[in-house]
């Protein structure tokens, strides 16, 4: 069941519907319910696997605080192996094998490797990562351990953002999933606003560029550079679209169940370099590398090689954070590319005072160099990925006239119609407007100060673009294979 | 809590001023011409607006269409009343018989005519008349046979039906009455003139044609789904019986006017090959029910495009282009010239 689907159109009302008629005392236990049906829609037996985690993960940190100082780590260390094991085996386990495998071959060795086909668990990176910052900050003594069993379920599982984030923490969602939650009509009201603005970002954006970008991907031999660049264009902003998208649906039911979930993003494509891009893009998981594994590993290395420990602790932070996205050279490839653009803006730190880039330009160049790193994310090898890379650079020569033409009659040369690549490029300067707009001053306080008719002339607009302009055939979210 | 007189004309002023905002962008970005269009007050069958030039655009054709006095795609319909030496052939379909994708001289009937006509042995001057409207399912084919090919006096009727026309008909919908005459669409009376009028002001709103099509395709994709839902044969049968019935009555309509009744197929190429086999199939049975011809291009229109290696359709419209259309004709040609009796007055 995905946001988009039909089942789930009618499986969220319902459950809100049930939930404000519920006393709010049992409200925790309807959420559960409805959870452990969302997860099991798409794989029933699925769930024993998040059951036995969140049991160790609970009984583990319940331990910690109960065990003298020595023993603590033992309980933190139990949990987190555990979480890691499973994803290591759904996720891991067959990339891991195929590489030793060639590596074997390399040296001349025989080695077979063993196949696992599993299907990967529904938001298993996502689920295992909330978990681990659970026990991590029960075990810095941060957040007491939840001593409901179910509170502490319903923090793993809570279905809005169980498949795709945001990578919540204990201390921002556990007491809102105990404590009572009253009806809010301005609530429900901003929630189902930020449902239909990630309806709009999924469904009109994020899914008519994917046409495109897919029939690029699908002819890549045969389509010259322009049209690359367009797929190149297009990634980042289906990427984006999709992936906010999706959040915003995912904030949006929560709010409207009365609980507040993390944001993800802040206008990232308005960064002036790759590190403030990752402070504003997919910043829950941004967030958790750095607390959980830079801040650890940085304090330990700085202390040796002041210089050299920052950067290798960046490094190897945004290489496991490429690796985290999937079981693929092609992500590996990504985080060790963000990691060095990173290192290299950090020594070229001072070359700035002496030449001075205008804002806009650094944001063109950060723009750039993130787009042309999503080939990575996109492209299904690294083989692709090359001919992308190569294709990008072949088929200039190209007369203005011609050019122009081609936009005309767009489905040859990026396989959607005129319509299509007027609606996309129509909605992505409205989103560009909108995000800017929102860079400057939280939009949702000051829509609410409008006068009623603006603000149903924008209620409406909305709804009547999702019927238009909503991609029909629509794709599954681009962040719900990790 | 109740809500104002004042909150409700605020709502409805938002709406209305979104509508008018989605009116200004969609009247810059469609390019279709929706006023083209009128509804004939006495029969209530959509037609274009007679005599008038517009132009037909996809993302691999450009086309003006020029529409005849009846308000369809061709050229002017001859009078009524026949020569002895004129043989009248009505075409009747829908897209493909219409065919805005191409100018007159490139459509199936005239290229028919063509061909016809330049027999050194003719009996006859031929016409061949194009009654063809998109959208069109095997009912409405025989409606507009009935309205607009009939009072033409035709030697032969040719009906092309596709996948598509196939489609259209309704399981358990009652086509005919009891004695197997063809049911008539309920004419538009004068006392719904207003309902014609409404419909006219719509079709000059961009916004309201495409809230219209937006709704009646996501209605189409939602009875798709259900009916692959419910699943398959038992439906498909229906519908076939359904399409039969419709034959059935049609065949008889036309025998009526003293004319020949012929079926002629074509399975677009995205149909697949079970729904083309299906098509061959049924219409093979129907015919030889009712005693009828019939026709599949699909095998010489084959021979053609491996001849020539040009595809009878658009690279980005499941339409026929010009080549399509004289792949058809010819098809259409070698059939009527190798059975004689179809090309002979009753």
């Amino acid at each position: 069941m995905t946001f988009a689907s039909f089942s789930f159109a009618v499986f969220f009302p319902v459950v809100a519907a049930f939930y404000y008629l519920c006393p709010p005392r049992f409200r925790w236990a309807l959420l559960l319910i409805a959870s452990c049906y969302f997860y099991m829609v798409f794989m029933p037996q699925y769930i024993l696997i998040l059951f036995a985690l969140i049991l160790i993960d609970f009984f583990a940190a319940i331990q910690m605080e109960r065990v003298p100082e020595n023993r603590r780590r033992v309980f933190l260390i139990v949990s987190i192996v555990a979480n890691l094991s499973m994803l290591f085996f759904f996720k891991y386990f067959n990339f891991f094998n195929e590489n030793i495998s060639s590596l074997a071959h390399a040296f001349g060795l025989q080695y077979s490797p063993l196949t696992v086909t599993l299907l990967l668990p529904l938001g298993l990176s996502f689920h295992v990562f909330q978990s681990i910052s659970y026990v991590i900050e029960v075990y810095r003594r941060r957040f007491k351990a939840e001593r409901h069993l179910s509170t502490y379920a319903l923090y793993v599982m809570f279905f809005p953002q169980l498949v795709a984030g945001p990578i919540e923490r204990p201390q921002h969602l556990l007491p809102q999933l105990s404590a009572q939650i009253k009806w809010d009509r301005s609530k429900v009201i901003s929630g189902a606003r930020l449902m239909a603005w990630g309806y709009f970002k999924k469904l009109v954006i994020a899914d008519r560029l994917g046409m495109s970008v897919d029939y690029i991907y699908s002819h890549i031999h045969h389509v010259p550079g322009p049209s690359i660049l367009f797929a190149m264009l297009f990634f980042s902003f289906q990427l984006y679209t999709d992936f906010s998208g999706y959040t915003d649906i995912a904030r949006g039911c929560a709010r409207i169940l009365g609980i507040e979930i993390v944001s993800n993003f802040a206008q990232p494509y308005f960064s002036s370099s790759i590190a403030e891009f990752w402070r504003r893009w997919h910043m829950s998981l941004s967030s958790w590398f750095r607390d959980y594994l830079f801040t650890p590993l940085g304090l330990t290395w700085v202390r040796s090689f002041p210089r050299l420990g920052t950067y290798a602790a960046v490094f190897i932070t945004f290489t496991l954070m490429g690796l985290w996205h999937g079981a693929n050279w092609t992500f590996i490839v990504m985080g060790m590319l963000f990691g060095l653009y990173i290192i290299v803006g950090r020594l070229t730190q001072p070359l700035k005072k002496y030449v001075p880039l205008p804002r806009p330009l650094q944001i063109l160049v950060t723009f750039a160099l993130t787009s042309f790193t999503w080939t990575f994310f996109r492209a299904p090898d690294m083989s692709t990925a090359f001919i992308f890379i190569r294709q990008l650079f072949v088929g200039w020569n190209v007369s203005v006239p011609a050019l122009f033409a081609n936009l005309q009659y767009p489905s040859d040369s990026l396989g959607i119609s005129r319509s299509d690549l007027l609606i996309a490029i129509a909605s992505i300067l409205v989103l560009l407007a909108v995000e800017y707009l929102q860079s400057k001053e939280a939009l949702s306080p000051r829509f609410e100060r409008q006068p009623l008719y603006v603000r149903s002339a924008a209620y409406a607009g909305l709804a009547l673009s999702l019927f238009l302009f909503a991609v029909v055939a629509t794709k599954s979210f681009i962040y719900f294979q990790f | 809590m109740l809500i104002s007189v004042r909150s409700v004309l605020q709502i409805i002023l938002g709406i209305v001023l979104a509508c008018l905002a989605l009116e200004a962008v969609l009247q810059v970005m469609d390019q279709t011409n929706y006023d083209r269009f009128a509804n004939d007050p006495h029969t209530g069958l959509l037609l274009y607006k007679p005599d008038i030039a517009f132009t037909a655009a996809g993302e691999c054709y450009t086309n003006t269409v020029r529409t005849n006095s009846l308000g369809l795609h061709g050229d002017e319909p001859p009078p009524q009343r026949k020569k002895t030496d004129e043989f009248r052939i009505v075409l009747v379909g829908s897209s493909f018989v219409e065919a805005t994708q191409v100018s007159i001289p490139d459509l199936i009937s005239t290229k028919l005519a063509n061909l016809l006509n330049a027999q050194s042995n003719k009996k006859y001057t031929y016409e061949v008349i194009p009654i063809g409207f998109s959208g069109n399912g095997t009912y409405l084919d025989s409606q507009y046979f009935l309205a607009y090919g009939a009072p033409l006096k035709p030697d032969l009727v040719i009906n092309l039906t596709t996948d598509y026309d196939h489609s259209r008909a309704e399981p358990g919908a009652s086509y005919a009455d009891e004695k197997g005459n063809l049911i008539m669409q309920k004419p538009v009376l004068q006392n719904e003139s207003l309902t014609a009028d409404i419909k006219g002001l719509l079709r000059k709103s961009k916004l309201a044609m495409n809230l219209f099509y937006r709704f009646t395709e996501l209605k189409a994709d939602a009875s798709a789904d259900i009916s692959s839902a419910n699943s398959g044969n038992s439906d498909a049968a229906k519908q076939w019986a359904a399409d039969a019935e419709i034959f059935k009555a049609y065949d008889k309509a036309v025998r009526s006017v003293q004319a020949q009744f012929m079926v002629t197929s074509w399975a677009t190429p995205e149909s697949g090959t079970s729904t083309a086999l299906a098509l061959h199939e049924e219409l093979s049975q129907a015919a030889q029910q009712d005693d009828f011809a019939y026709q599949d291009l699909a095998p010489t229109i084959s021979v053609q495009e491996a001849k020539t290696g040009i595809s009878a359709s658009f690279n980005c419209d499941a339409h026929w282009s010009a080549a399509g259309h004289s792949y058809a004709a010819q098809a259409l040609y070698d059939y009527l010239t190798t059975h004689p009796s179809l090309l002979r007055k009753s």
